[in-house]
């Protein structure tokens, strides 16, 4: 049986780098597309995820099994990602509620046959929405569809209510789905 | 979760899957084993190591400044026996401090008034009493054959400005007195090592005319000698070495200079 991630940063804390490797593994593709889809430029992106990273590995020996590794990840992710808006003079809470008209992606019409066009088009337009959404609800649908965290969870790694996190997730979705033409 | 979750969730799945670049995966790593790896043997002894070695150097240094100079810490002490010692044949000897507040001069004027209540007293300096003294401290001075002719001499007195407001109208003996505690001072204003060679040089000049004074009067080591001298030159051979013996007796630290020894040893 596989050991839990929470084992794994146990092992690494008393030494075993193999165990971090596998935590590594595990996340570094979803914490990397948070990172990247909650900010603009990719440059910016990898330093504040590599960031993350060296925070995991400095924190190691205080961290405490006291809930998911990933919710401490996140966590930790979050904090980077708001001291970096807060050096750009952006607020995560007050671009809340900002209610911003979802862009409209250019279709390349290109030679390609139309249903995959159509299926690019889509894309296209999903990837615009989200580029478009408010911060903190872009951010509470990434930490729920990239990092798998629950409501519950999203409300411990954001510092919010969980009222708060589910009505963002809401909201979120909402606006995704009129983006793609689904609602 | 509604099909419309679920197929917003395919969609989403459906854009592209970025990873980051493999160079900031192998800095991460590495940076984690880094964190968790275990010192090298070098690196873990190297602090403990460069203490002990800092410490070895330093006490060889000690002692390696002891063998070179020693009994440093013994030479202040000696070196302030002139100013009492000096006060047996001509000069008088100093009875109080200056008010000093230094540990050093009050340890120096402690010894003094004994010795100056002893050599102050305006006895024939042959007396036994004086003679004691010469030997006590001519023990601490046999480096220097003639201490006691380091005296300084009234000449070179030079009012302290520490003196106390009774010496403001001092008495020829007081002046002489000052004369003998402001080398003292000075010398205890010196630090013990550093300022050995200044506190040299200001004696210079106070042994100066000190010596020319002894030069006239000889001191009591000095006239006995001669006597011996004089008796060896008698071919009074028996009654020298007797005198010799009793010389010895009464100056046991005494050095004879070699131009008196050849004059005074049994032929």
């Amino acid at each position: 049986m596989a050991a839990s991630d929470e084992e794994l940063m146990l092992a690494y804390a008393g030494g075993d780098s193999g165990a971090f490797e596998a935590l590594y593994a595990k996340h570094k593709g979803a914490l990397f597309r948070f990172v990247l889809r909650s900010m603009k430029a990719r440059g910016e992106a990898e330093e504040i995820y590599q960031d993350v990273w060296m925070r995991v590995i400095e924190g190691r020996l205080r961290y405490a099994p006291q809930a998911k590794f990933t919710t401490w990840l996140y966590t930790i992710a979050h904090n980077r990602l708001v001291d970096h808006w807060r050096a750009k003079g952006l607020g995560v809470v007050s671009l809340d509620d900002e209610d911003k008209p979802v862009a409209e992606a250019a279709a390349d019409p290109g030679s390609e046959p139309p249903r995959i066009v159509e299926a690019r088009q889509t894309l296209d337009r999903l990837s615009a929405a989200l580029a478009a959404l408010p911060l903190a609800q872009r951010e509470v649908f990434l930490l729920h569809h990239e990092g798998g965290l629950g409501i519950a969870e999203i409300a411990t790694a954001t510092g919010s209510a969980e009222e708060a996190a589910k009505s963002r997730l809401r909201y979120a979705m909402n606006k995704l789905r009129e983006a793609i033409g689904d609602d | 979760m509604t099909d419309s979750d679920d197929k917003l969730l395919r969609r989403y799945r459906g854009l592209s899957r970025e990873e980051p670049p493999r160079a900031l995966d192998g800095a991460i790593l590495a940076a984690a084993r880094r964190a968790v790896a275990k010192p090298s043997w070098s690196r873990r002894w190297a602090a403990p190591v460069s203490i002990a070695a800092v410490l070895v150097l330093a006490f060889g240094v000690t002692l390696e400044i002891q063998r070179e100079e020693p009994g440093i810490e013994y030479r202040e002490p000696a070196r302030s026996e002139p100013a009492t010692v000096p006060a047996i044949p001509a000069a008088p000897p100093m009875e109080s401090p200056t008010g000093e507040k230094k540990e050093e001069p009050r340890q120096a004027t402690k010894q003094a008034p004994m010795e100056s209540r002893t050599v102050a007293a305006p006895r024939p300096m042959k007396e036994p009493v004086a003679a004691a003294k010469v030997r006590e401290s001519a023990s601490a001075v046999k480096d220097e054959p003639f201490a006691t002719e380091a005296r300084p001499a009234p000449e070179a007195f030079t009012p302290s400005p520490q003196s106390p407001p009774a010496a403001a109208s001092p008495a020829p003996m007081d002046m002489m007195r000052d004369a003998n505690v402001a080398p003292l001072n000075a010398r205890a204003m010196a630090a013990p090592r550093a300022k050995a060679e200044m506190s040299e040089s200001m004696q210079a000049p106070a042994r100066a005319p000190a010596a020319s004074g002894a030069s006239a009067a000889p001191s009591e080591p000095q006239r006995e000698l001669e006597r011996i001298a004089k008796l060896r030159e008698d071919n009074r051979d028996e009654e020298a070495d007797k005198a010799l013996a009793e010389f010895k007796q009464k100056y046991p630290g005494f050095r004879i200079p070699d131009a008196m020894l050849a004059r005074v040893r049994p032929r």
